[in-house]
């Protein structure tokens, strides 16, 4: 290794799309051993920076030195050759191949000195160096031999970050790292990168969630609207003032007033159970009720949440929806009943990515258009209108939702279950990846939701969102309701330590 | 070991040569009706030899390369001269067919099968020159006699006989009709619907050419492929039609293609106006001469090829006689003048208890 | 990411739900006009009607193929079931029934086909693949067992002979029948809750689920629909050779594909183009009627046949379709 000052200096990339500039003349530095935060909104440029460093894109204009030598970065393999190793938000491992397979991916030890596809690998050394890695650099303990697609999140996450230490990365770039993580597994990460630091690593920490970028990071820098706004030492930053640098300007308030619940419960469960899901869980929803659900990934929280829509309904207990007992056995009772639900992953079980805004807004409830042919004019009518009052940003309804941001993305897949005209709403990490701004839109969208009387579910790993949002919070531990709390008197601390042991 | 084989082969060469290609050639006349001595080549020495075989019923495999109208009539001549034989205590018949044309495969597992169970003799289609070369030298090897019907033959020393007719005369056959009838009508246009490209097709028009080329007058303005079916005839014909609407004859190296030909003539008013020269006389091709639709077929004598295979079966497996090399037939030309003689019994398979 | 920024920028694209069919449209025409220069009978009133003619029994099949495709699906029976139906149609006349209940039962026992194919993909989940080859050797081994090889003829019916030879006014019935079906397609791949699901199923089938279309219920429904209109491809194929052939449709599933994806439905689902398909459709037949017309030495027609699917489907990736997702 040279002996430079600074293990990365960006000098003046600029990356354009077409006529817009996507990255404007950014500078900045990564010292040797340090740990630097990037944040911005969705659009700012964060993705693009980290897309030029990986060599996913090729940058319009600027210069990149690594450890004071001038390279160029132009596909994947010359970020990896440079020492640039990156940590995707969607994890990019091999589902089927186990933990040592996933490591050696594309640089794999074979037998003798030429070495080819067809050689015979050295599997022995191979495992050996993994677990050194694993074991030895980031202190964890994995089964090297089970496929990774059968491991948990945060496990995966780590052999990703053993790859990237595999290939001989001196600067790892981290695309929001703990989105997914349960509480103890991003002390875990965090545990792991001041161990890199400390090893002389250093790391690009990208996230949207502010206050665990500024207790992890050394320094920070924002980016506004493809432009760097602000290179500072996270000690002189708090949460607030990194907000309003984003947006330029201040946020008046994340999370709106909560109204009061009506008396009258729109659902009550009593004693519900499903194989290996949950067990004997009883509540209440009320009208106009917000009703937050924690728990560990694994606790049962959204397959209560899925059974409840009636995907892998529950095989015993009552159901009661306005008092009257019902059976929700398929997504069709479901929907039936008035239940909508919005679930966790956008992409995969959200959105239709080929087609328009208004196909999307309206996919589940296209009954309400015409009987054999479709009133397309009054499903864009009606279209216009929810875009209007969610206010989603796009150009009407015509436009094709790969476009929209992952923000308006969700406010659409919201506005699909709104337009059901539901009693019950069941949420499932409503604000996940989605940016700041999106959010306070999304919780506003909520709670006004619940003033027009519909009784509202929020399943999330977020607890600050919780205590924000819900009036009440359920914890699940192991399928069980282990508690539930009023948010105006719990904290993130009773909501963990439900979660993660029976009191 | 390897010397007395050689031998042996020496012997049974000079053997099969000269004593009954030459010597008995004449006698074949009367075993084999309407049978072209001067179709016969030399046998290799490495066919099987003549047997007697006394077990009954004896077993026999029939192998055409797919079944369809022409291997069907084929496999009546087969039946009606096994009940003349005898009936099934005499010859069973094992009847198997590939799936389709091309599938040798089929065939192989088939001759596989039949080797394995020792069946007294194996009758088979070739679709192509040379194929199942090395599952006739196992089932010779094994003692089992290989007869060939209607298979285009390049270079296999073991089959014993090679029973059909030979598709140039086909051609020639066609290509004679047309000269007998247009040979002093000036220039006269040609449009010829050949079947997939391979040895039918390259020896049905090499007869053809050979005798058309003769006559400066008889001109082919457009050749093209049409499958052997009669969707594509229909298609093919009326695209060639779009190119030369003055076509005077359309040839089809197939009466099915030759049919579908008819249907686009039919939707144009054309039929009877062109004259279609078809092949195979079918019984629809038949029909259509006596209508006018149709101005020619050829029948290349498929009941009789059938009749031949247990023919030659019977010389050579039961009374252990040897038979020629190749027991070939002349293919003969029906048209509106001729058709009256032609017996529909031929296309059907005629039970012997109700003759 | 930027995406934000760059959408102020791109022009806003119409609520046009047909999908891109510009590719193999210009491709079409790049070709008819070539051809129409060789040959100055190309263009003739007569040979379009004839290629027309040529191109619908492919063109039938291909609009149900559309929407099996679009939903990532894939059905490899169109051309047995096309026999088989065919057959029926034909045997029920040969044995004194009446042609239209002939032609009703054969519509049937093609439906009957696709809901079977359909019920085993969607109900006992057996991957489409499997299901539809099976179903395809199995048909056609059905065909040769009760035909025994031999063509079914003496279809003289007049009305029976109408529906592949006919005429309405200058239009070819079969033609029409095409166009016919084409609107109805087209009607319900745009216009109805079945298109919208179809399409959504191809798009995100887990997406699908969760918005609670019955995924079943349209899988078998699309499959029956491309089973009846390969009884109607059968129908109209047998009326105008006035024959039921054993091997009819033979490879049928293989033109019927490359139609579809010359036409810029995607392999992996989630877009239809029915325009595109039916212009897939007629470029086949129109190759096939120049080569013809052009008497291109018999070795040379596979050839050219199959580089001409690989242009226009360049043509579709690179010239027509613009990227908006």
């Amino acid at each position: 290794m040279s002996q430079s000052e600074h293990a990365l200096k960006i000098m003046g990339v600029g990356k354009r799309f077409g006529v817009t500039n996507a990255l404007s003349g950014i500078s900045m530095n990564l010292a040797r051993g340090e740990v630097l935060g990037l944040v911005g909104e969705n659009g700012a440029g964060k993705s693009t920076l980290m897309k030029i460093l990986s060599g996913a894109h090729a940058r319009d204009e600027g210069d990149i030195e690594i450890d004071g030598v001038r390279v160029d970065i132009r596909q994947p393999a010359d970020a990896q050759r440079a020492g640039i190793g990156i940590i995707y938000q969607e994890l990019s491992l091999f589902p089927d191949l186990d933990a040592v397979e996933n490591i050696f991916i594309g640089q794999e030890m074979s037998v003798g000195k030429y070495p080819n596809m067809t050689v015979p690998l050295r599997k022995k050394a191979m495992r050996d160096c993994a677990a050194r890695i694993l074991n030895d650099v980031l202190g964890v303990e994995i089964d090297l031999d089970c496929p990774v697609g059968s491991l948990a999140l945060a496990q995966r996450q780590i052999i990703e970050i053993a790859r990237a230490l595999n290939s001989n990365a001196n600067i790892l770039i981290m695309d929001e790292p703990t989105e997914a993580l349960e509480k103890a597994e991003r002390e875990q990460l965090v545990r792991i990168i001041n161990d890199l630091k400390q090893a002389g690593k250093s790391v690009i920490y990208v996230s949207h969630k502010l206050d665990e970028v500024l207790k992890i990071c050394d320094r920070v820098v924002v980016l506004r609207d493809g432009a760097c706004v602000a290179d500072l030492p996270a000690s002189s930053l708090d949460v607030n003032k990194v907000i309003s640098l984003m947006i330029g300007g201040s946020l008046a308030k994340q999370f709106p007033t909560k109204s009061s619940p009506g008396a009258d419960p729109v659902l009550k469960v009593e004693g519900i159970s499903r194989r290996g899901a949950f067990e004997n869980v009883s509540f209440e929803l009320h009208e106009g009720e917000i009703l937050g659900v924690a728990g560990l990934e694994g606790s049962g929280k959204s397959r209560l949440l899925r059974a409840l829509f009636g995907d892998g309904a529950s095989e015993s207990g009552r159901i009661l929806l306005k008092g009257r007992s019902t059976s929700i056995s398929s997504i069709s009772d479901g929907m039936n009943n008035r239940i909508a639900f919005l679930p966790a992953e956008r992409k995969t079980e959200g959105i239709f990515a080929e087609h328009s805004v208004g196909w999307n807004l309206t996919a589940s409830s296209l009954s309400k258009f015409g009987g054999v042919r479709l009133d397309r004019r009054a499903e864009r009518i009606q279209c216009t209108n929810y875009i209007r009052k969610m206010g989603i940003k796009s150009e009407g309804p015509q436009q094709s939702i790969g476009r929209l941001s992952g923000g308006n993305q969700q406010k659409v897949l919201l506005a699909r279950w709104l337009l059901t005209e539901p009693d019950v709403l069941l949420l499932e990490e409503p604000t996940r990846g989605i940016d700041i701004r999106a959010k306070a839109d999304v919780y506003q969208l909520i709670a006004s939701s619940a003033q027009a009387g519909k009784g509202i579910i929020v399943v999330s790993s977020d607890c600050t969102e919780l205590l924000g949002l819900c009036h009440r919070i359920l914890v699940m531990f192991e399928g069980e309701v282990v508690g539930i709390l009023d948010a105006a008197s719990a904290s993130e601390e009773a909501i963990a330590s439900l979660s993660i042991q029976r009191t | 070991m390897k010397r007395s084989f050689c031998n042996s082969l020496a012997a049974g060469l000079i053997v099969a040569v000269v004593v009954p290609g030459v010597a008995f050639a004449a006698d074949y006349g009367a075993v084999f009706p309407g049978f072209l001595m001067d179709k016969v080549i030399p046998p290799t020495g490495k066919e099987a030899k003549p047997q007697v075989k006394t077990n009954r019923p004896l077993k026999v495999g029939f192998l055409p390369t797919a079944m369809d109208t022409y291997y069907q009539r084929v496999l009546a001549g087969v039946k009606e001269e096994i009940d003349r034989a005898g009936g099934p205590s005499t010859i069973q018949l094992l009847v198997q067919a590939p799936k389709s044309q091309s599938a040798t495969d089929d065939q192989v597992r088939t001759m596989e099968a039949w080797i394995n169970e020792r069946v007294d003799a194996i009758a088979v289609a070739l679709y192509n020159e040379g194929a199942l070369e090395p599952l006739i030298r196992r089932a010779t090897e094994a003692g089992i006699p290989v007869f060939l019907f209607n298979s285009p033959v390049a270079d296999d020393p073991y089959y014993v006989s090679d029973i059909g007719y030979d598709q140039s005369d086909g051609g020639r056959a066609q290509a004679q009709w047309i000269v007998d009838n247009y040979k002093d009508k000036g220039e006269v246009k040609i449009a010829v619907l050949e079947g997939l490209p391979g040895p039918h097709t390259a020896q049905r028009m090499k007869g053809f050419n050979e005798v058309l080329s003769k006559y400066q007058n008889l001109k082919i303005v457009a050749k093209q492929p049409a499958g052997w079916v009669r969707a594509q005839g229909l298609t093919v014909t009326e695209n060639m039609l779009t190119a030369h609407p003055d076509v005077d004859i359309l040839v089809a190296l197939y009466d099915e293609m030759a049919l579908g030909g008819l249907q686009a003539l039919k939707a144009r008013k054309l039929n009877g106006k062109i004259a279609i020269v078809g092949y195979e006389n079918m019984k629809e091709a038949n029909d259509a001469i006596k209508v006018g639709d149709f101005a020619a077929t050829v029948d290349t004598g498929a009941k009789e090829e059938g009749r031949n295979i247990i023919r030659a079966v019977e010389q050579f497996v039961m009374k252990g006689e040897s038979v020629p090399k190749k027991i070939f037939v002349a293919p003969k030309t029906y048209d509106a003048k001729n058709i009256g003689t032609f017996d529909p019994a031929d296309y059907i398979y005629v039970a012997k208890n109700t003759k | 990411m930027s995406t934000q920024a760059l959408d102020t920028k791109t022009p806003v694209s119409k609520f046009k739900l047909s999908g891109g069919a510009s590719g193999i449209v210009i491709a079409l025409i790049v070709i008819i006009v070539a051809l129409g220069v060789a040959s100055p009978r190309f263009l003739s009133v007569g040979n379009l009607t004839d290629i027309t003619r040529q191109a619908v029994f492919v063109a039938i099949i291909a609009f149900g193929a559309t929407l099996v495709i679009a939903m990532r699906g894939i059905d490899l029976s169109v051309g047995s079931t096309l026999a088989f139906t065919g057959l029926i149609a034909a045997d029920l006349m040969n044995r004194g029934f009446n042609p239209y209940l002939s032609v009703g039962a054969s519509l049937a026992v093609g439906t009957l086909i696709g809901i079977v194919n359909g019920v085993l993909v969607a109900k006992v989940k057996i991957a489409d693949f499997i299901v539809t080859m099976a179903m395809m050797v199995i048909t056609r081994g059905l065909i040769m067992v009760y035909t025994e090889g031999i063509p079914l003829t003496g279809l003289s019916n007049p009305s029976f002979q109408v529906f592949g030879q006919g005429f309405v006014g200058f239009v070819p019935m079969p033609v029409l029948v095409t166009i016919l079906t084409f609107a109805a397609v087209y009607f319900l791949l745009y216009q109805t809750r079945l298109g919208r699901y179809t399409l959504s199923i191809g798009s995100n089938p887990e997406a699908a689920r969760l918005v609670g279309i019955r995924i079943d219920h349209i899988k078998i429904a699309v499959y029956a629909l491309t089973g009846f209109l390969a009884a109607l491809s059968g129908v109209l194929l047998t009326s105008r050779l006035e024959a039921a052939m054993p091997e009819a449709g033979e490879g049928y599933e293989l033109d019927v594909i490359a139609a579809v994806v010359m036409g810029g439905t995607s392999l992996a689902g989630g877009r239809a183009s029915l325009l595109g398909t039916a212009a897939g459709a007629v470029l086949m037949a129109v190759v096939r009627n120049g080569l013809n017309i052009l008497n291109v030495n018999t070795f040379w027609h596979q050839v050219v046949i199959g580089a001409i699917i690989l242009l226009a489907v360049c043509a579709d990736k690179f010239g027509g379709r613009s990227r908006d997702t």
